[in-house]
Formats: structure tokens, C-alpha cells, sequence
């Protein structure tokens, strides 16, 4: 970030401070003597960004307004990474509230009066942390060189993770720990209820194929019911309709017999009758001839008679006869057929009641089931003990008899009655032990319910757990990803520090130290040409060692910039060179600007400045005025 | 190497900062990482995903001004 323009009102030892026209690369000097405000500056531009200075916390901070007046004000425009420029404004007044307010720049607007800014405190330092990409401490060891010693940071400290670019990496790691431990907890919670729902459902011991065998079982037993109840209905429908059919039936045989024959009798007598009259009439002199030397003259006679007046007559009747006789045959066969399919219809139901009370219903059932009732029932029933054979002996003969009419009738009505009565025993058994088979089922039902709902319970623990532990696993693995990425960046920040402040050096002290060497706790040895050797920071003069820190601080301060996004950065030395002479005084303010690609716009105090030293802009602070307008 | 082990998924010019930093590194990473024998790309993955989602968590500057 670059900064546009500086304003500040009752700030410090300002009225008015007023800096515009800031060129955005190359050295901005501020010069004067003690007490003239140049310190200030700078601590205008941090009170802007953070709402503190270098000197003065929160809790002092009213201690920058101005003696006499009750609200410091400072605007900063800046300039980011992407081009946009910010308007930020903050004030401070003698209780120590602070207000500030953000937004994007826009030289028609005063921030202060600006409905479009960020004005609520805690959103508009979200922003800036976002927009920064750094805090206060990792500024003040970077950017904003206070007039103080020059130290390095501590090494395990947020700011230097904050220019290795790995503070991120620890903020995320805490929150992944606690995030673990909280899985870790919630699982250690959750097994006791784990292990209380499965200690149940042992208890329950459910067998999974019990509840299909007896719902099976009730079902066979429910169609050997309802097949048993059918049939006795149908066995009482039909015992008095076979006595009335049987009687029908041989009715019908009697008449078919009788009237085929008939039928055959009539049709011979018509067709005899027939020739005759077809002789009598077209071939006369035939029959004429035939019957006189036959049978005489007097046969003759007698058939002339008969064939004048009966032969045609007679032969009409004798083919009515026929014709009706054949009807009648046709229609007791008829009779006889449909009386011969309600026959089978009764041979069947004998033959379905001669299998019920012939097979064991335990034979239907599943092997468990039958294991059971029989457990459960010492008295012999249906299930395992048929009627007595002896009362069926003559069924199956009665079975075929039936189908043709050829069983008794009063046979058959004592052997239906007979079947009738054991099927009616048996049915009430069925039932009997298709009730207590309910029952279990219904039992069962309870406890598979209570399993199922066991069963569920664990389902959802376990997902519960899974997803816990698969939290606690991937975590574990993004923190170990984590720890070697920040060991990574710390080896190429230490790697850069080193070869930036290596390319800093020579130029700040004159080529007379070229080498340095920054341990992992940055600790500085320095090569020196003249003993040949590294020496440690402590054996050089304390001009050199100012010159050698602030070879470090540019080089962290490219490293922040670097890893915080901004590609160009402003940084404010205030008096660095207090232990430099002349000459590394005129070499560093020369080639400060050329040391960092990205620290291009420098800001530097000092009581005076060589007067042969080209600089980008000039700001002078006088020692007896409160209002300064560059 | 398998596309799966290149993380094809990842990309980095999509990302910015310590997001992308975090990317380029695990585009690298995942090769060494995929030697153990109990490496689990999916899982590997998913801890990625985490951290870039964490990375990227908070709204946007832009959303904050339009929020206001």
C-alpha cells in the first residue's frame, strides 16, 4: 500500500497538518529539529491505520489530541495492490473513543460526511485487517521504524508469522486442535449411550428370520382355515343336491336310453315307408309285378288299399317320430352331461376333504414353529394327530364312485356328514393355533420394533461418531499439511531476509561488509572482508549495527508486503540515522530506494538532510508553528 | 502421475495469498505425501479443502462496504 495524501486536525503538536501530492516511489524526507512534529507524522499515519501509535495504546491514546482542543482527526487515502484507493478517517477524543469510518476514495466526498462509508467501528477495522493483510505489531516491526533501537522481532512471535506468511496456518491450526478436541469429547460422550443401546439390543437377542417364519406360519394356517371353512360350506351345499341329482341323473340315462332306441327304430321304419311310396308312385308296374308273383293277387289288393290311403301318412308320422325321439335323446344326453360335471364337482370336494383330514398341518409349517407349539402345547391336536383312518376307508372309493353317479346317495350323504364334522374340529384347532401364533407375532413385533428403534439410535451414534472421526482424521491431516507448508515459507522467508539484507548491506555501508549470515532465531554474523571471517553482531560498531538492522527490517518488510499482497509499500523510518556518519547517512538515503522492488515509497525523518541527496518530496516541519500544508 | 495425485482440481491462479501460497505448496506436497503407504488421496483432499475453505472464510472487502 501507498499513501496518497495525509490530513490531520488537533493531532499532537497539529492544528492542521495537510500532505498532498505524495509521489508514490523514491525517499520522502521530513526534516527538522527536535520537537518540530516530525515524529507526529508518522504517528498520524498509525493512528489511522490502527487506531494507535507507536508510544500511545488505546488506553492513552487521547494523549494525541491536541493540547486545547477535545478531538484529533486524521484522513488517509491509500492506495492498494489492485488499484483502489481507500479514504479512511479517525478521531480520537479526550475520553479516548474512537470513531472511525472507510471507504473507497472519491475526492467529492468528505469521509467524515460520507453515508456510503463503513462507519460502524468493528466492521471498518474488519475491513482494514482485510485490506492491510497485517496488524499493528507486525507494522511496527516492518513498516514503521519508531525512533527507538533497532531490534529484531522475536522469531516465534505473530508478526514474523505474519511476514513468513504462516499466520494464517496458526489461527486455522488453534481452531483445527479445538475443533479435534471437540470431536474427541463428543465421541468420549457419546459412547456410553453407545454402549447402554447395544448392551439393549443384546439383551433383545432379536432373531431376524423368527418374525417372517411365524408371520409365514399364520399365513398357511389362515389359507388351511379359510380352504376348510370353504369346503364345509360347499360340503353342506351339495349333500342334499346329490341325492336330487343321482335320482335326476338315472332319469335322464332311462329316457336317453329309450329314446335313442327310438330314434333308431323310427328312422329305419321312415325310410322303409319312404321307398315304398316313391316306388308306389313313380315305378308302379314294379311293385305291381313283385307283389302278384310273390304274393298273389290278393296282396295286391290289400297294399293298393293301404297304399291309396295310409302309406304316405304313415310314412309323415313314423319321420315325426323319429325326429322327436332324437330331441328327446339329445336332450337327456344333455342333462346327463351337465349333471356328470356337478358330479366331479363333488368327487373334488371329497377328494379335498380327504386331504385335509388326511395330512398333518404341522407338515405346512416352518420346523421352528412347529418346535414351538408343540413346546408350548403337551395336549395332541390338529398339528400332529389326524382323525381316525377307519372313519374315511370308503372316501377314496366315494371319490371316484361320485364322479359318475355310481356312489349311493345315502353313502355319500353319511361320508359327507363325516368329513364335514372332523374338518369343523380341525378348523376350530386351526384357529386355536392360529390365535396363539398371533399372539407371538405380535410379541415379536415389539421386540423387533424396540430393536428397530435400537438399531436406529446406534445408526445415528455411529454417524455421528464416523463423522467425528473422520473430522478428527482429515483435520489432523490438513494440520500436518499446515505444519510443513509454515516450515516451507519459513525457510524461504529466512532464505529471502538473508539475500535481500545481503543485497542491502553493501549499499548501505559502502561496500565495507557484503555477507551476512541470519540464523532461525535471527541472530546476524556478518562477513568482514578485512578479518577474512563472520563476526558476531555484538563485535561491530553500533553505527554498523543500526545499518545491518535496518538491512533486516527492509528485507522483512519486502516479506510482509510479499505475503500480505501488496506489491508496492510505503515504510517510515523515523530518525535511523542518528548513529550513522555522513557518508553511510548520504549511501543508504541513495540507495534505500533501489534495495526492494516493493518498498518503493520511503518515508525518512532526520533533524537534516545533505542538501546534494536527490529526493521525491520534501517536508519541512517548522518548530513554532501548528499548521503545516505541504 | 495419476491426475488424481496432480490435484487438477486445485487451481491456483483462482486463489489468492495465503490461499494460493497453500495450493502451490500442496501441489508439491501431495507427491512426497502419496509415497506412505497409508496415504489416502481422498482424505488428503478433504484436509486441503478444509484448510483453503478456512483460508477464505470471511466475507469479502466488498461485501463488507456493501453491507454497511
Amino acid at each position: 500500500m501507498l499513501i496518497k495524501s495525509l490530513e490531520a486536525i488537533n493531532f499532537r503538536k497539529y492544528n492542521k497538518l495537510i500532505v498532498n501530492d505524495i509521489p508514490e516511489s523514491g525517499v520522502i524526507t521530513i526534516e527538522g529539529s527536535n520537537e518540530s512534529g516530525k515524529t507526529s507524522i508518522g504517528e498520524a499515519i498509525c493512528f489511522a491505520l490502527f487506531g494507535r501509535t507507536f508510544f500511545q495504546d488505546q488506553k492513552s491514546l487521547h494523549k494525541v489530541v491536541c493540547w486545547g482542543t477535545d478531538v484529533a482527526e486524521v484522513t488517509l487515502n491509500f492506495k492498494t495492490a489492485d488499484e483502489t484507493v481507500y479514504s479512511l478517517w479517525r478521531s480520537v477524543n479526550r475520553s479516548g473513543e474512537i470513531s472511525v469510518r472507510l471507504n473507497k476514495f472519491d475526492e467529492t466526498i468528505n469521509i467524515k460526511d460520507d453515508t456510503s462509508a463503513i462507519q460502524d467501528n468493528e466492521k471498518a477495522e474488519d475491513a482494514l485487517a482485510k485490506i492491510l493483510g497485517f496488524d499493528f505489531d507486525a507494522f511496527s516491526n516492518s513498516f514503521y521504524l519508531a525512533q527507538r533501537e533497532l531490534t529484531s522481532p522475536d522469531p516465534q512471535s505473530y508478526s514474523i508469522k505474519q511476514m513468513a506468511g504462516i499466520s494464517a496456518y496458526a489461527k486455522i491450526t488453534d481452531n483445527l486442535e479445538l475443533s479435534n478436541q471437540r470431536n474427541a469429547d463428543s465421541i468420549s460422550e457419546l459412547q456410553p449411550q453407545v454402549d447402554t443401546n447395544q448392551q439393549k439390543l443384546d439383551e433383545i437377542d432379536l432373531d431376524e428370520t423368527w418374525l417372517p417364519e411365524l408371520i409365514d406360519a399364520d399365513e398357511t394356517l389362515g389359507n388351511e382355515q379359510k380352504g376348510r371353512e370353504q369346503l364345509l360350506s360347499q360340503l353342506n351345499d351339495n349333500d342334499q343336491l346329490y341325492v336330487n341329482n343321482f335320482s335326476s341323473f338315472n332319469s335322464a340315462k332311462k329316457s336317453s336310453g329309450m329314446f335313442s332306441f327310438l330314434t333308431k327304430f323310427g328312422f329305419l321304419t321312415t325310410a322303409v315307408l319312404w321307398i315304398l311310396w316313391i316306388i308306389n308312385t313313380y315305378y308302379p308296374e314294379m311293385l305291381i309285378e313283385f307283389l302278384v308273383n310273390n304274393f298273389g293277387d290278393s296282396a295286391l289288393s290289400s297294399f293298393a288299399t293301404f297304399a291309396e290311403n295310409w302309406l304316405l301318412p304313415a310314412a309323415v308320422i313314423s319321420l315325426l317320430v323319429a325326429i322327436f325321439s332324437w330331441f328327446m335323446t339329445k336332450n337327456a344326453k344333455a342333462k346327463m352331461s351337465e349333471l356328470n360335471t356337478e358330479a366331479k364337482g363333488f368327487s373334488e370336494l371329497l377328494s379335498n376333504g380327504h386331504g385335509y383330514v388326511t395330512t398333518l398341518a404341522e407338515s405346512l409349517l416352518p420346523e421352528r414353529v412347529v418346535q414351538l407349539l408343540h413346546e408350548r402345547d403337551t395336549d395332541p391336536s390338529t398339528l400332529q394327530v389326524l382323525p381316525p383312518r377307519e372313519q374315511f376307508n370308503n372316501l377314496t372309493r366315494l371319490i371316484t364312485d361320485t364322479a359318475d353317479y355310481q356312489a349311493d346317495p345315502e353313502e355319500m350323504s353319511a361320508a359327507t356328514t363325516r368329513l364335514g364334522e372332523a374338518l369343523k374340529k380341525q378348523d376350530l384347532e386351526v384357529g386355536d393355533l392360529s390365535n396363539k401364533i398371533l399372539h407371538d407375532i405380535s410379541e415379536e413385533k415389539v421386540r423387533a420394533d424396540n430393536a428397530g428403534n435400537l438399531r436406529a439410535t446406534l445408526h445415528n451414534l455411529f454417524k455421528v461418531i464416523d463423522k467425528c472421526n473422520y473430522s478428527i482424521e482429515t483435520q489432523t491431516i490438513a494440520i500436518g499439511i499446515m505444519q510443513r507448508a509454515a516450515s516451507d515459507s519459513i525457510e524461504k522467508f529466512n532464505q529471502n531476509i538473508s539475500d535481500v539484507s545481503a543485497n542491502a548491506l553493501p549499499n548501505f555501508t559502502q561496500n565495507r561488509y557484503s555477507k551476512l549470515k541470519i540464523a532461525e532465531d535471527f541472530s546476524v554474523q556478518i562477513y568482514s572482508d578485512e578479518k577474512k571471517d563472520y563476526m558476531d553482531f555484538d563485535e561491530i560498531s553500533s553505527g554498523t549495527q543500526r545499518q545491518v538492522m535496518l538491512s533486516l527490517r527492509i528485507a522483512m518488510s519486502e516479506q510482509l508486503s510479499i505475503n500480505s499482497g501488496n506489491d508496492e509499500q510505503f515504510i517510515f523510518l523515523d530518525e535511523p540515522f542518528a548513529f550513522f556518519d555522513q557518508s553511510r547517512t548520504n549511501a543508504t538515503l541513495e540507495n534505500l530506494p533501489k534495495v526492494s522492488n516493493v518498498i518503493n515509497q520511503v518515508w525518512i525523518s532526520a533533524q537534516e538532510f545533505p542538501n546534494d541527496v536527490t529526493v521525491a518530496k520534501q517536508i519541512k516541519c517548522p518548530i513554532d508553528k501548528s499548521e503545516l500544508i505541504v | 502421475m495419476s491426475a488424481e495425485l496432480e490435484l487438477r482440481w486445485l487451481k491456483t491462479d483462482r486463489v489468492r495469498g495465503a490461499a494460493k501460497r497453500f495450493a502451490e505448496f500442496c501441489k508439491e506436497d501431495v507427491k512426497s505425501q502419496s509415497e506412505a503407504e497409508d496415504f489416502d488421496i481422498d482424505k488428503y483432499q478433504d484436509a486441503i479443502k478444509i484448510v483453503l475453505e478456512k483460508l477464505d472464510d470471511s466475507i469479502s472487502v466488498e461485501e463488507l462496504f456493501n453491507a454497511d
